[in-house]
């Protein structure tokens, strides 16, 4: 399984990303950075973006890096820092993460797709206060202009925490679903050195 | 017992209770007497009568006769009493501003009981509209007797019954038209179905056009990731804007048809709901195509089904209906009293001519046809329930509005008096309440301020020429702007349902307004003020 660390630049996303993915070809990598802005991952305040777009505060990119390719991470920047710019300004290990996700559906053929997914939840992540419902009201049967109302709602809600790997690829599952409303993922407050 | 049994079974609860209440109301009326009441009213008992006709102004404004009156009969209703008879009592000037409170109440209560109490709200609201008629109902006879029996007997003659008959008429045909087939869900397809169903709602009526087009919509968009957009500018354009042309678009204009307001009148609003029409399509467009390209290459290969057309003939009955309301335009073959109401021979005609429109189209339509389009009595019911309540509890805001100065809404005529400022306060109530009602209250306040003690042909007939463009204002605010939330219009809710239950996650409420019609209509409509109201 792969593992990443955090790693938090001075800098914008398109310089941090031209740097990174000249490097990553520069030493053939393949194995994929994750740019946290991307792919739904929460890494900063809502204060914090506040204070960037006011200029009162240095632009940061989170950028999820393969655990074995930090190292060399650490030494380009270390080696082009005086040409680029960027500067690193913390490196953080991943334990665990985690979003909430919900939905509401009053469609029959999408709340078996909904059970199918969230059986597709891999082993490692949990999920927990987890609800759901179902309910059936065969006398609201039909379209009403004034007083509607459905005759099947499925309804339910969780929260999902495990390891980050397992999670993003869940995370991205559910996420393609525009019935499915799933939060950002956020990092486990423990996990991070 | 397939759809119509099934239907039956399910409002009989609530039904039962309701017409309960409607029934007893009628027989109270009919036990009263209305010849009796009249006479009474009018000052002159049995000697009235014998006399000749004193008509007596209705509510809106209609010069009719009270029963007996023969040769007030065989006229037009406005044209034959140019002269208010000695019995002419002006209730709008006598009511006091309160009694609006029922009208104010029942609209509050479609509004907000779809949004805080949805369960109950389905269950129950055949009650309400039942309790807050009979909330005004009853002390209105009490206190003004036979004018009063005259006014509800009048307004639910002349408009309530031949409203409900083109909605059942044009619900039932356009429900037997069903349309099969899968048609690709690509930008261009998505424009042109909204185009149709644009132009084809002011001939089909709103409701029609959006239940015989969204399901092919979603069907088309099954695959797409995105899809809510596509659902709210169909609510935008094919279930409000696309029905400004004609009555029969939506009912607010058919309300003012029925109060004389010609036929293609309605076509003066053509560059108002251009304007609106390109500008809505041009966005929807751009955005489907963003959307689109996004999402190209994740779309799975959807198998693409040729659209065939089913119970096609239908057209011929909905061609019948838009037949009979021209014919009520146009032939003046004289009228009759009916329980002391003088109603034109042309629109019983009407009238007759819809509902074999609608019994045909029952008739011819195969069952499974129609068990396919997921038809139901159930939104028709919704009408003749609420609307009974509506038509009762807005006499007095009509009255009112129609006595001008002398009225105690005064007030609201002296700070409405631009175009833009009809067109923006019946648009913003249309947004929230009913537009149909808001049209009518908005109608009669130009009447009531431009045209002052005139007989209603002869007043809408100088409204519809002198005062257009204040006109215009009121049916397009009502028209354009109930696309502004789910509630201000019927369709709004059908449309938003199917989609749900088609597995498409519809914005709430307010999500609907802060999204979509607040940034994309809401700059139009200042748009069109500024062309067209300024």
């Amino acid at each position: 399984m792969q593992s990443y660390r955090e790693l938090v630049f001075e800098g914008s996303l398109p310089v941090v990303r031209a740097f990174l993915v000249g490097l990553a070809i520069g030493r053939n990598w393949s194995a994929e950075m994750l740019f946290c802005d991307e792919v739904g991952i929460a890494a900063e305040s809502r204060g914090h973006r506040l204070l960037e777009k006011l200029h009162l505060e240095k632009d940061l990119t989170h950028v999820l890096v393969p655990e074995r390719q930090v190292e060399a991470v650490h030494e380009a920047i270390r080696a082009a820092r005086g040409r680029t710019g960027l500067r690193l300004r913390a490196d953080r290990g991943l334990r665990g993460a985690g979003f909430h996700y919900e939905f509401e559906t009053f469609s029959r053929p999408v709340a078996a797709r909904i059970r199918r997914l969230l059986a597709q939840r891999p082993e490692s992540v949990t999920v927990e206060d987890c609800e759901q419902r179902e309910e059936e009201h065969p006398e609201a049967r039909g379209a009403e202009g004034y007083a509607p109302a459905h005759d099947y709602v499925f309804a339910g809600c969780g929260n999902a925490w495990g390891p980050f790997t397992d999670l993003l690829t869940w995370h991205r599952l559910l996420a393609k679903h525009e019935w499915m409303q799933v939060s950002k993922i956020r990092f486990a407050g423990s996990g991070r050195g | 017992m397939g759809w119509l049994g099934r239907r039956g079974r399910r409002g009989r609860g609530c039904g039962r209770i309701g017409w309960g209440c409607w029934l007893l109301l009628l027989l109270g009326l009919l036990a009263w007497g209305p010849g009796e009441a009249l006479a009474d009213e009018t000052g002159g008992g049995a000697d009235a009568h014998e006399g000749g006709a004193s008509p007596v102004q209705s509510a809106s404004g209609e010069l009719v006769s009270p029963p007996g009156a023969e040769a007030h009969a065989a006229g037009e209703p406005g044209a034959a009493g140019e002269s208010h008879g000695g019995g002419h009592r002006d209730l709008g000037a006598e009511l006091p501003l309160w009694t609006v409170i029922p009208f104010v109440g029942i609209l509050l209560s479609i509004a907000l009981g779809p949004l805080l109490a949805p369960r109950w709200w389905h269950h129950q609201f055949p009650k309400v509209s039942a309790f807050w008629a009979l909330l005004f109902a009853i002390p209105f006879l009490i206190a003004f007797r036979g004018a009063a029996l005259h006014e509800i007997l009048h307004i639910y003659l002349v408009d309530y019954i031949p409203f409900i008959i083109l909605l059942l008429a044009l619900f039932t045909a356009s429900g037997g038209i069903l349309l099969r087939g899968t048609p690709a869900g690509t930008p261009r397809v998505n424009l042109l179905i909204l185009l149709i169903g644009t132009l084809m709602a002011s001939w089909i009526g709103t409701t029609g056009a959006a239940m015989l087009l969204i399901r092919p919509l979603l069907r088309a968009n099954a695959k797409r990731r995105s899809r809510v957009h596509i659902v709210v500018f169909f609510i935008f354009l094919v279930a409000n804007i696309g029905g400004s042309l004609t009555p029969l678009g939506d009912p607010p204009l058919f309300l003012g048809f029925l109060h004389h307001v010609p036929f293609f009148w309605t076509f003066n609003l053509f560059p108002h709901m251009a304007v609106m029409v390109v500008c809505l399509l041009a966005i929807f467009f751009v955005w489907d195509t963003l959307l689109y390209n996004r999402e190209k290459r994740d779309l799975p290969e959807t198998p693409y089904e040729p659209l065939s057309l089913e119970g096609g003939h239908n057209f011929l009955f909905l061609a019948g209906v838009l037949g009979g309301v021209l014919l009520s335009g146009t032939w003046r073959p004289g009228g009759v009293n009916v329980l002391g109401v003088h109603m034109g021979l042309q629109n019983i005609a009407r009238d007759l001519i819809l509902l074999s429109m609608a019994g045909l189209s029952l008739l011819t339509t195969r069952r499974q046809t129609r068990i396919d389009n997921e038809f139901t009595w159930f939104p028709i019911k919704e009408v003749a329930y609420l609307f009974a309540g509506i038509f009762m509890t807005i006499i007095p805001a009509l009255a009112i509005l129609r006595a001008g100065e002398q009225g105690e809404l005064a007030w609201l005529l002296e700070s409405v008096r631009t175009p833009a400022h009809y067109f923006w306060v019946t648009g913003g109530l249309s947004s929230f309440l009913d537009n149909a009602p808001t049209y009518l209250t908005f109608f009669n306040s130009e009447l009531g301020r431009f045209c002052p003690g005139m007989s209603e042909v002869e007043a809408v007939a100088r409204l519809c020429t002198e005062y257009a463009v204040y006109l215009k204002a009121v049916a397009a605010g009502a028209v354009f702007m109930g696309a502004n939330t789910y509630i201000g219009n019927a369709p709004n809710f059908m449309v938003r349902s199917i989609a749900e239950e088609g597995g498409v996650p519809m914005p709430s409420f307010f999500g609907y307004m802060i999204r979509f019609s607040l940034p994309v209509l809401v700059p139009l409509f200042v748009l069109v003020t500024w062309v067209f109201f300024r």
